[in-house]
């Protein structure tokens, strides 16, 4: 039907050649400068150790040959030995150095793209889907490398190939180099013509298998779909359709192909006939000697490559520009939100006293989801926060630890506000559990220490048993070295749950935000669940998005949440009392569930208010 | 290799021909240094020079031909190795519409598209350039040898006598090669697996300030990539050097022989010309036999993987029953269904068990239950999504397992609950089911699910694209669009699986108002979470843990004052909120 998304852009190509882009390299490619140096070098090697062969051809038929010199051709053939151990040495040298180069390179540049990246803001990231993003890490950064390995040095070594053998082939003879030659702009012109066709029969071709990718994809995802509606006959149709197009595509390309190749064969065998003819003319009159001659069919036949090849840089280099160009406007993206350096002495740890001030916050213009919050959470305060799906409870959390700054009004942390704060220093104050507990590749031990990667052992093992997550990580076959695979989904909600707690606990900030999963736990998970959270509170400021009996009612204070805005505000029993909102969000979650067999509230008693 | 054999003989017609073509071609390939040498020969003679315009005309007029059959011997046997690709593909897509919904749990989507794409590339080039090269090796030795032996039997000696070498070496080589470039290919993906994850969990990886970790990790694959790309390049420089140094072994022994051969007389200069000539020429589809092992190799894993999935078969015994029989009228009976996912990892426990349950024919059923409940099953059970056991499910008295798979999908008709839109027109969408329908009933339809209030935000009405080209619609709207696919197919049975769980309550109340009549004709299921949805139903069933625990009409159920009536009351609740 359509091919991938991304595709759209990614086929864009624009010119070959931007000396702005290339600019902006050097400082990527400079420090490869002997590398570079080095494979250049070698490529003369190469060069030179190649074109020596067919002169010493020429010698052994010119001059060994006719003087029977046995012990001279078995010098000859040492010499000619040593050139080609030299050529091949040479060879793989410049090759390997070439692609160390390229790989340096890409190295530096991916790892700053990652870095870059990691620095930009939320709001960056909900505008631009990771999809995308990874094909700048991947794909982009990949042609840059084929840039490197099959580009830029093999383009140089090619022309200087071309130019020696023009040069050598002149001084030999240069009434029999011009005619050799008059192939050449013929054969350069064909090249470029075919191989402009060839590119654009390729990118047909690529383009229709990713429609039968596309299509295959859907339809492989929509299976049940075209089952149910009976679709098959008609999806048959259209795959078949697709795979038509692509056929004929890919036999399109296998004409420009083979015609290709049996056009470079046809020219250079023409070549050996106008040498054969007009040499042997030169010859009979006594100006060329046979050795020149076999020289001659020598040097052509490494002529001709070197000319493909040229023609074939042309789309790499512009490739590699596109990429570079879709790279270097993503490193210039700015991140919104920024770091202040270390303004004044700060403790080791905040006390935790939380301002919001008159907060509002807009993910988009217009859409304001906070209506100016204000409140105060003292040192060492349990704030616990309940209000409908979308009342503007996970914003207000995401504004605390600035992965967005308020549209107007102001937060802060033991007074001062958290945009004159060091990011690195905020976050470290406050910690989050968010509430789908995302956990990482890696090891159970590594998602525990995930604040602190150099945890020792025995602490990251406190963390897990002071939470309850010991038993049943201690049940796994390789216990706290028991991988973590796809975002954890080896584990169950519960155990995730248990994780990130011990996550928070091992990270000890100030003060602790949670957001509660409403996920249904077995009872008895249930209960190691409520004992591990009461720990994870102590002795910090906390403030809970609660879905928990047991949090709202031990609380300090309840904030109902309604609309982005707060409208109601104490203690459980107080709100209770007030029979406003909050009661209705209370029997809503909590007053029916006592009468199912589901998992039983621990401090039912206190709802007999 | 049945399969090798069965294309082999499909298009023998072109792989004969394009044979025929190789045959030509290697002879005049050979032809060519053979001219060479007498006009060479002759020049030493100092014969005329019209000898020599006559070679030179000769050489050209062979490498016009060579161009031409060449050309036309690869377009055969390239050509039918795409046309077989084209074939294969064709094939496995019709046979993977058969597969059935348990297939399609087990394998992940990436697996199967593998099989479909890069798969057949390898194929491809078993047919294509695999077999070319095979057959061009095979003519050029068994024609190139005699003709070089002919010169000189002893400089041919020394010529192939580094070849099997290079054979064994290029064939070593290039599977470490293919190793080593698999492996590249895994670590990118490992770093592109490690860049969704940490750009997915960024929020997480911001609040716990570990930018600088996860950038410090990344760096790691990173170099663990150039560390594997570097060793990639290494045996890649290692074949050409190997290639290059063995090749040049042979030309070295023939010249020095050759040298010394002329000056014993035993062989001419043109003669040493043309023997480097056919060395040049033998040397190079040698090399590349080393390879074309490789993608022989390759080629033969990837039609086993092929011929796996083409040897699975759909477990609904329906599809196997004959005779499509009477159209269905719409009663559905469940007698003691039990029923647990086949191989669903999840060892045995049943999704559902003893469900007993008589749904006449033009009744409205509403299904309600907590998730996992077993709601969806149940439905999906009716549509035969899932095999279920003899004499369990009867529609209108037959056993669904009797009736054709296709006859029953006719006439009943399902909107799941993750709605699934193709990147098309909402038109084509709504008629996904029957492509050939009016346009005017399509927009029917449309009125009917109530899109048609939300046409004039969408571009180009219901020929706007939705999906990765077009728009995005929100779920309510998606969920609209798969109601009215269902409608458009006026089927006896239609099945809500939480349908209009997405659309807010008053479009609900104007859609549920329109299909009031069209629900009356047919038999219908709905599953929902919403009470208000099912309160009309002629019967209401509340599944949990897959058993069926209260059926009855909505007043009934209330009085009872059990799990229905719980839900109705905390909605009521729930509504009163949102009115606030």
């Amino acid at each position: 039907m359509t091919a991938p998304g991304p595709a759209h852009e990614e086929e864009v190509l624009g010119k070959a050649y931007d000396a702005r882009l290339v600019r902006r390299m050097l400082p990527y490619v400079a420090p490869q400068a002997r590398w570079i140096a080095l494979s250049v070098t070698l490529m003369f090697v190469v060069i030179g150790a190649q074109l020596l062969q067919p002169y010493l051809i020429k010698l052994l038929f010119d001059v060994f040959i006719p003087r029977a010199d046995r012990a001279g051709i078995a010098a000859l053939a040492l010499v000619y030995i040593a050139a080609t151990t030299v050529e091949l040495l040479a060879r793989y040298g410049q090759l390997y150095s070439m692609e160390l180069t390229g790989q340096n390179v890409i190295l530096h540049l991916r790892d700053r793209l990652f870095r870059h990246l990691n620095a930009l803001d939320s709001s960056f990231f909900d505008r631009h889907p990771v999809g995308r993003l990874m094909t700048r890490v991947t794909t982009d950064i990949e042609s840059l490398a084929d840039l490197f390995s099959s580009g830029v040095v093999s383009l140089l070594g090619d022309s200087v190939k071309l130019i020696a053998i023009v040069v050598i082939l002149w001084w030999l003879n240069w009434r029999l180099a011009c005619v050799t030659f008059a192939m050449t702009p013929f054969l350069f012109l064909l090249s470029v013509l075919l191989r402009g066709r060839i590119r654009r029969s390729y990118r047909d071709v690529r383009r229709r298998i990713a429609r039968i990718n596309a299509y295959l994809q859907e339809s492989i995802s929509g299976m049940l779909l075209v089952q149910l509606f009976r679709r098959g006959e008609v999806n048959r149709r259209e795959f078949d359709a697709i795979n038509g197009e692509h056929r004929d595509a890919e036999l399109r390309s296998v004409v420009y192909e083979s015609s290709f190749s049996a056009i470079i064969e046809l020219v250079g065998n023409v070549a050996i006939a106008l040498i054969v003819w007009y040499g042997g003319r030169e010859m009979v009159r006594g100006v060329l000697t046979f050795g020149t001659l076999v020289a001659f069919l020598n040097y052509t036949s490494r002529f001709f490559g070197p000319i493909q090849d040229l023609s074939g840089f042309y789309a790499v280099l512009q490739a590699a520009m596109a990429s570079l160009e879709r790279i270097f406007a993503l490193l210039d993206e700015r991140p919104a939100i920024t770091s202040n350096p270390l303004p004044a002495a700060l403790p080791e740890r905040a006390r935790g006293r939380i301002d919001f001030q008159d907060v509002r916050f807009a993910y988009r213009d217009g859409e304001e989801v906070l209506h100016g919050i204000g409140v105060r959470v003292e040192p060492g305060e349990k704030i616990a926060i309940v209000g409908a799906t979308g009342s503007g409870k996970t914003t207000l959390i995401k504004l605390l630890i600035r992965l967005y700054d308020p549209t107007s009004g102001a937060i802060r942390l033991d007074g001062r506000d958290i945009r004159t704060l060091p990011l690195p220093w905020l976050r470290r104050q406050v910690g989050v559990v968010q509430q789908d507990h995302f956990l990482f590749t890696g090891t159970i031990a590594s998602n525990i220490a995930f604040g602190h990667p150099d945890l020792p052992r025995e602490r990251i093992e406190v963390a897990a048993r002071l939470v309850h997550a010991d038993r049943f990580v201690r049940g796994l076959p390789k216990g706290y070295d028991e991988e973590v695979r796809e975002r954890g989904n080896n584990l169950s909600v519960g155990q995730k749950q248990l994780l990130s707690f011990a996550r928070a606990l091992a990270y000890d900030p100030a003060v602790l935000v949670l957001d509660e999963a409403t996920s249904s736990v077995d009872t008895e998970t249930e209960i190691l669940i409520q004992d591990a959270l009461r720990l994870l509170l102590e002795g910090r400021t906390s403030i809970v998005i609660a879905h928990r009996l047991s949090t709202i009612v031990g609380a300090d204070r309840i904030l109902v949440f309604h609309h982005g805005r707060i409208v109601e505000e104490g203690t459980h029993r107080a709100l209770l009392q007030a029979r406003g909102i909050y009661h209705r969000l209370y029997q809503l979650q909590f007053g029916l569930e006592t009468e199912t067999s589901g998992p039983l509230p621990l401090a039912a008693p206190e709802i007999s208010t | 290799m049945s399969l090798i054999l069965r294309y082999l003989r499909l298009y023998r017609r072109d792989f004969l021909l394009g044979l025929l073509c190789l045959v030509v071609t290697n002879a005049v390939t050979l032809l060519i240094p053979w001219l060479l040498k007498e006009a060479i020969d002759a020049l030493g003679r100092g014969s005329a020079l019209r000898n020599l315009a006559f070679h030179a005309c000769a050489i050209v007029v062979a490498a016009l031909v060579l161009a031409a059959i060449r050309t036309w011997s690869r377009l055969l046997i390239l050509g039918a190795s795409r046309r077989i690709v084209y074939d294969i593909r064709d094939d496995l897509y019709a046979h993977l519409l058969s597969l059935p919904a348990s297939f399609y749990a087990r394998r992940r989507t990436g697996e199967i598209m593998s099989r479909a794409v890069n798969d057949l590339m390898l194929i491809r080039s078993l047919f294509g350039p695999g077999i070319l090269s095979v057959l061009n090796v095979a003519l050029l030795y068994s024609a190139g040898l005699p003709l070089m032996a002919f010169l000189d039997p002893w400089l041919t000696l020394a010529a192939i006598l580094p070849y099997p070498l290079i054979l064994i070496g290029v064939f070593r080589v290039s599977r470490t090669i293919h190793e080593r470039s698999n492996r590249t290919q895994e670590q990118l993906a490992e770093i592109s697996n490690d860049a969704q994850e940490t750009l997915s969990g960024i929020n997480m990886v911001k609040a716990f300030v570990q930018e600088e970790g996860e950038s410090r990790a990344f760096g790691g694959l990173s170099r663990e990539y150039r560390r594997r790309s570097l060793l990639l390049a290494r045996s890649r420089g290692l074949i050409v050097t190997l290639m290059g140094g063995l090749d040049k072994v042979s030309t070295i022994m023939v010249l020095c022989l050759g040298a010394l051969h002329i000056i014993a007389g035993t062989l001419t200069k043109g003669g040493l010309v043309a023997f480097l000539a056919y060395l040049a020429l033998l040397s190079g589809p040698t090399v590349m036999m080393g390879w074309v092992l490789g993608v022989f190799q390759r080629g033969l894993g990837a039609i086993r993987r092929v011929e796996e999935i083409r040897a699975q078969t759909s477990d609904l015994p329906g599809d196997r029953a004959l005779g499509a029989g009477p159209d269905v009228q719409g009663a559905i009976a469940f007698r003691g269904l039990r029923f647990s996912y086949p191989n669903g990892g999840r060892a045995e426990r049943p999704v559902l068990q003893d469900v007993d349950l008589d749904v006449p024919a033009g009744a409205t059923v509403g299904i309600v239950g907590r998730v996992g409940s077993g709601k969806s099953t149940l439905v999906q059970l009716v549509a035969a999504v899932y095999p279920v056991a003899d004499g369990t499910l009867w529609i209108d008295g037959r056993d669904l397992n009797s009736i054709p798979t296709s006859h029953l999908r006719a006439q009943v008709a399902m909107v799941p609950q993750e709605t699934f839109l193709f990147s098309r027109s909402i038109a084509d969408n709504i008629a996904l089911g029957a492509p050939a329908a009016p346009r005017s009933r399509i927009e029917d339809m449309a009125r009917l699910a109530q899109i048609t209030r939300d046409l004039p935000d969408l571009p180009q009405g219901l020929d706007t694209l939705v999906g990765e080209r077009g728009v995005t619609l929100s779920g309510g709207q998606r969920q609209r669009v798969a109601l009215a696919r269902a409608l458009l197919l006026e089927p006896r049975i239609l099945i809500l699986d939480d349908a209009l769980s997405s659309i807010d309550a008053d479009t609900e109340e104007a859609i549920l108002g329109g299909l009031r009549d069209t629900m009356r004709r047919r038999t219908t299921l709905v599953i929902s979470h919403r009470v208000a949805t099912v309160l009309n139903a002629d019967c209401i069933v509340v599944l949990e843990d897959g058993r069926v625990v209260e059926s009855g009409s909505a007043a009934q159920l209330l009085a009872r004052d059990g799990p229905f009536a719980r839900m109705h009351r905390q909605q009521q609740i729930e509504r009163e909120l949102e009115s606030l």
